[in-house]
């Protein structure tokens, strides 16, 4: 087990594409660690440095404080889990697995038992001698990942390793890596674009994005305090709703202006909100926060618009409302939207923001009718529009 | 459902097939029952079949007409043929793996410098070639063969190899390199095994050009006891200018060794040209 420590690290391409930038992070002593962002964020490319397998142009990568840039990938001890698995197609499970260690000049009776072992722990025992094409996909996984943890390796990555299995199977093997994470204790970097893979499997999450890193904290720090706006629409699911909002001086002190109303800031807003008043800021609220009106506080500020949709999931119903208000579209917003949710951009008009609100199932609601929601106060989130940053 | 039903169509198509493969079998059948009937049959009636199959003819092929056995031949054809095959595949699968994964430019680079290797005709420099090797002593045995044919038939193997090495993923690679392999326990353990398939193509390709060859087998060869089968068939047909069956008995010596070559591999030479790895 080791720590890996990311100090300054750059990585730029012969034609100039610069995708890692000063990246600073430091993966503790058996820490599972996710990297996570959109497509071409540099999550990948962070990673294959650890592994070795992509030059440094700058800076220094230190694994348990040792410098490793110049380190070949297998004077490293780390092992890593593919994307698509890797898998030697000519070898059988057995030598699949066995393959690591044989690279070490390990004796055979010690590989054999470490196999067995390490097969055993995966459920694998039965498959040993069949070849990976004819293993289901998530045998698959678990060959990969035998073959990992099979070196006792000092550091673990994994490169988005479920993204090729059905949900339901990904759900499992979400599981499985956890426990067995825990079990082993090894030092763990996983990369996924997925952020409920992120939000349920990592100690620490870093958000990337092209090539810098936004955020680096627990799943509950980025859930509830997302340092921008871009960290704010990528973690959760469905997003955080947005709206544009205006300070300003009220009767009865600080007031917001939203879409033609005016609703009273709670006193749990943050006192710098002060400084943004008459200028145009975002504010995020999550689903959850968004209650029907019979579960809130008289007090609570309300909106009101049109129902559109209603998903019921079984133990929630997501409800889709028209709210006027004017929707955020800066870049880091339409980022997101653009990889994750291609349907948000369309459903912003001028004029409307389309929120979604988390409510029970027990709630009846309506499509077409009209619908006021209670914005829990305290749950109520800001950023700067040009630079996104949270307003704290 | 029937998606493919059998129509007069296809009876048509499959009568027109029979007759191309009769077209292509016309020549073996030929050769293999012209040296089984008596010689002045191949004279009287060439196209029927034989009134007596006499093998005997096969015996006095062997034995040789005093410059040189067919055995003897078959056993040097069989030398050189399998010792370049075997270099070859060594030495082009390596080359081709250093350039097929070398930077692009010096990829590219190398690359050109192979194919420009196989536009070339090799007769141009045929001359300095063997005074050269005279020089070096190779002329006239095996292992002068062995090089020429190496060196005549590198381009075209990594041409091969390194077409299939691109398409190849690189992750395989990787993933042995993060498990600890060292380059060549990389090369030699994860890439080459899947070169199988263009690994059989190289083996056929050359192996043909290898043994099929009259040219530099008379050059290089003549007049020492190692010549090839092309060399001692043409030999024969001076010697034996009126025994047609002893000569179709050679050719269906020299023939049959590539015949079941081919038989044996051609699975993997149809793999290797159309390429691609079943993961």
């Amino acid at each position: 087990m080791a720590s890996v420590t990311f100090s300054g690290v750059d990585k730029t391409y012969p034609d100039g594409t610069r995708a890692v930038d000063q990246f600073n992070l430091e993966v503790e002593d058996g820490e599972f660690m996710i990297f996570v962002g959109p497509s071409g964020c540099g999550k990948t490319t962070a990673l294959r440095m650890v592994a070795g397998l992509e030059d440094i142009t700058g800076g220094e990568l230190r694994i348990d404080g040792v410098r490793v840039n110049d380190l070949d990938p297998r004077e490293r001890d780390v092992a890593m889990v593919f994307q698509n698995y890797a898998l030697y197609p000519h070898m059988s499970v057995y030598d699949n697995i066995a393959f690591p260690l044989a690279s070490q000049g390990i004796r055979k009776s010690e590989i054999r038992e470490r196999v067995t072992k390490t097969a055993a722990l995966l459920g694998l025992d039965e498959h040993l001698k069949r070849r990976p094409r004819n293993l289901s996909g998530g045998q698959r996984q678990r060959v990969a990942m035998g073959r990992a943890i099979v070196r006792q390796p000092r550091v673990f990555l994994m490169d988005e390793p479920l993204s090729n299995l059905d949900a339901k199977l990904r759900v499992q093997m979400r599981a499985e890596i956890s426990g067995l994470q825990q079990e082993l204790g090894v030092t763990t970097i996983y990369v996924t674009h997925d952020q409920v893979e992120a939000m349920t499997m990592g100690d620490r999450i870093a958000v990337l994005r092209k090539g810098v890193l936004q955020q680096l904290g627990r799943p509950e720090d980025l859930y509830d305090h997302p340092a921008n706006l871009f960290v704010a629409t990528f973690v959760g699911s469905p997003a955080m709703n947005l709206f544009e909002v205006s300070p300003v001086e009220g009767e009865n002190g600080l007031e917001l202006r939203i879409g033609g109303r005016r609703i009273a800031v709670p006193p749990e807003a943050p006192a710098a909100l002060r400084e943004h008043i008459g200028r145009r800021i975002a504010l995020g609220i999550r689903p959850e926060h968004l209650l029907h009106p019979r579960r809130a506080d008289d007090s609570a500020p309300r909106l009101s618009g049109e129902v559109t949709l209603v998903e019921m999931l079984g133990f929630e119903r997501l409800v889709h409302i028209r709210l006027r208000a004017t929707p955020i579209l800066t870049e880091d917003v339409l980022e997101v939207a653009r990889d994750i949710d291609a349907g948000t951009l369309d459903r912003a008009g001028e004029g409307h923001v389309m929120a979604v609100a988390r409510f029970d199932p027990d709630v009846d609601v309506a499509v077409n009718s009209t619908q006021d929601v209670a914005l829990r106060p305290e749950k109520m989130l800001f950023f700067e529009l040009e630079s996104g940053r949270a307003i704290v | 459902m029937f998606l493919t039903r059998y129509t007069w169509r296809t009876g048509l198509r499959e009568v027109l097939l029979l007759l191309v493969a009769a077209v292509w079998w016309l020549p073996i059948y030929f050769l293999a029952v012209g040296s089984v009937k008596p010689n002045e049959q191949n004279f009287s009636s060439p196209f029927a079949l034989p009134s007596r199959i006499d093998f005997g003819v096969y015996s006095q092929a062997w034995k040789g007409s005093g410059n040189g056995t067919l055995g003897r031949s078959l056993e040097s054809s069989l030398i050189i043929t399998i010792a370049s095959i075997v270099a070859l595949i060594v030495l082009g699968s390596l080359a081709a793996y250093v350039v097929a994964r070398a930077s692009n430019r010096l990829g590219n680079g190398l690359y050109l410098l192979f194919v420009l290797g196989i536009i070339l005709p090799f007769q141009l420099a045929i001359i300095p070639t063997y005074s050269a090797f005279r020089h070096i002593h190779l002329v006239g045995n095996y292992a002068g063969m062995v090089v020429l044919w190496t060196g005549l038939l590198m381009p075209l193997t990594v041409f091969l190899y390194t077409g299939f090495i691109r398409a190849l993923p690189r992750d395989y690679e990787e993933a042995a390199r993060v498990d600890g392999a060292t380059r060549m326990r990389t090369f030699v353990r994860v890439v080459f095994p899947l070169l199988r398939p263009v690994t059989g193509t190289v083996a056929i390709l050359t192996g043909l050009i290898v043994w099929n060859d009259f040219f530099l087998s008379l050059v290089f060869l003549s007049g020492t006891k190692n010549v090839t089968l092309p060399v001692t068939v043409y030999s024969y047909v001076g010697v034996y200018a009126s025994q047609w069956n002893l000569i179709f008995a050679t050719v269906v010596v020299s023939v049959v060794p590539m015949l079941a070559f081919y038989l044996f591999a051609q699975k993997n030479l149809i793999r290797g040209f159309t390429g691609g790895i079943k993961t």
